[in-house]
């Protein structure tokens, strides 16, 4: 038993390092090549926590053979065009104006249902609201709606921006422990917290939740120390 | 592009390692199998004391490179040799050289075996 806490804890350290190695995009967004990395290091660790009777180095080193091979891959392709069209394919184009390529779909293989399911998610529910829909290498889908069909934004209204007034607030207190970074984004002291605190009479151990903005303008919300019998949903 | 370096130092590493570990067991199988052809000879010869000292030295020449190879070969693999090999010694012994002389050829045979499975080759890669 103790080999295997043992070997489990290195693999979670490996894996976490080699997670490291491949960047933050692994995570977000699965490129095919990182999938294929993704699944095959999640095997391999598991062979090498399983069966004691393997030598670690055969986990190990397949591991890091595939990690390296894809930080090498992801380089040539960043340095080759080349070289990342073959590794993650090109961004194909679906819906151009209004009007569905299905030829493209076919090729795709993807059905009338998923793409509708797709628009939906992307707040498109009529196809003819569609400037230009991009199915992206990570077979995501990207949409771009017709001018009439897209959500006002200010810039549309003419109206001025102002960068300073429009960033959002920030966590200031989470579950009773103040956030230094919060107060120096607010560019408030302790001693303000401590007031506006005191304001609502509560004391910082009390409070679940406070944001706030660089305008000061701030929302508490208390702990709850009784919480709510459950209300069966009937689902 | 830090990790560039980092990774080309890992898989030369890994090279490194890999035909080392290569190498390493395919001098040690060879040696173990020119260590049980000469206790043969001696057998054959009937020197029965010549070859019970061989046979121990060759056990623990056995035991010394197994602590090593254990680090990249599969237990399962080193433990059928180990257990082949533990009845050696038994079997010079009682003086029973046709046992001995089956039983060293089994031994050989899992040696090169052995040798075979950890050498890169066409057969091994496929």
């Amino acid at each position: 038993m103790l080999i295997i806490f043992f070997r489990v804890l290195f693999i979670y350290i490996l894996i976490i390092a080699m997670l490291r190695l491949m960047g933050k995009r692994q995570l977000g967004q699965l490129q095919p090549s990182e999938l294929v990395v993704t699944i095959l290091v999640s095997d391999l660790a598991t062979m090498a926590i399983e069966d004691p009777n393997l030598p670690l180095i055969g986990g190990l080193f397949p591991i890091l053979t595939l990690v390296s091979f894809d930080v090498l891959v992801s380089v040539f392709a960043m340095k080759y065009k080349k070289v990342h069209r073959l590794i993650s394919g090109t961004p194909r184009i679906i819906i151009q104006d209004g009007i569905l390529d299905q030829h493209e779909l076919r090729e795709l293989r993807l059905t009338v249902e998923d793409l509708i399911e797709q628009l939906r998610v992307n707040n498109i529910f009529d196809i003819r609201d569609v400037a230009l829909a991009i199915v992206e290498t990570t077979g995501k889908l990207s949409i771009w709606p017709k001018y009439g069909a897209q959500p006002i934004t200010p810039s549309m209204l003419g109206m001025e921006d102002k960068p300073e007034e429009n960033m959002p607030p920030v966590v200031l207190i989470s579950d009773g422990v103040v956030m230094e970074s919060g107060l120096l984004y607010c560019d408030v002291s302790h001693q303000w917290l401590e007031n506006t605190i005191a304001k609502h009479k509560l004391r910082c151990k009390d409070i679940f939740l406070m944001i706030c903005d660089r305008h000061k303008n701030y929302e508490i919300v208390p702990i709850n120390k009784n919480p709510p019998k459950r209300k069966e949903t009937g689902l | 592009m830090k990790r560039l370096p980092l990774v080309l130092t890992i898989l030369f590493t890994i090279l490194v390692v890999g035909g080392f570990s290569q190498s390493h067991t395919k001098r040690v199988t060879i040696e173990l199998e020119q260590q049980l052809l000469n206790i043969n000879n001696i057998v054959e010869q009937q020197n029965i004391d010549q070859a019970r000292y061989l046979t121990d030295q060759f056990v623990m020449n056995w035991d010394n490179h197994r602590r090593y190879l254990i680090y990249y070969i599969s237990c399962d693999e080193l433990d059928e040799i180990t257990s082949a090999i533990s009845r050696l010694p038994a079997l010079i012994s009682h003086e029973e050289s046709e046992q001995f002389f089956a039983e060293s050829a089994y031994v050989r045979s899992l040696l090169g075996h052995l040798r075979h499975s950890q050498t890169l080759q066409h057969s091994t890669f496929f």
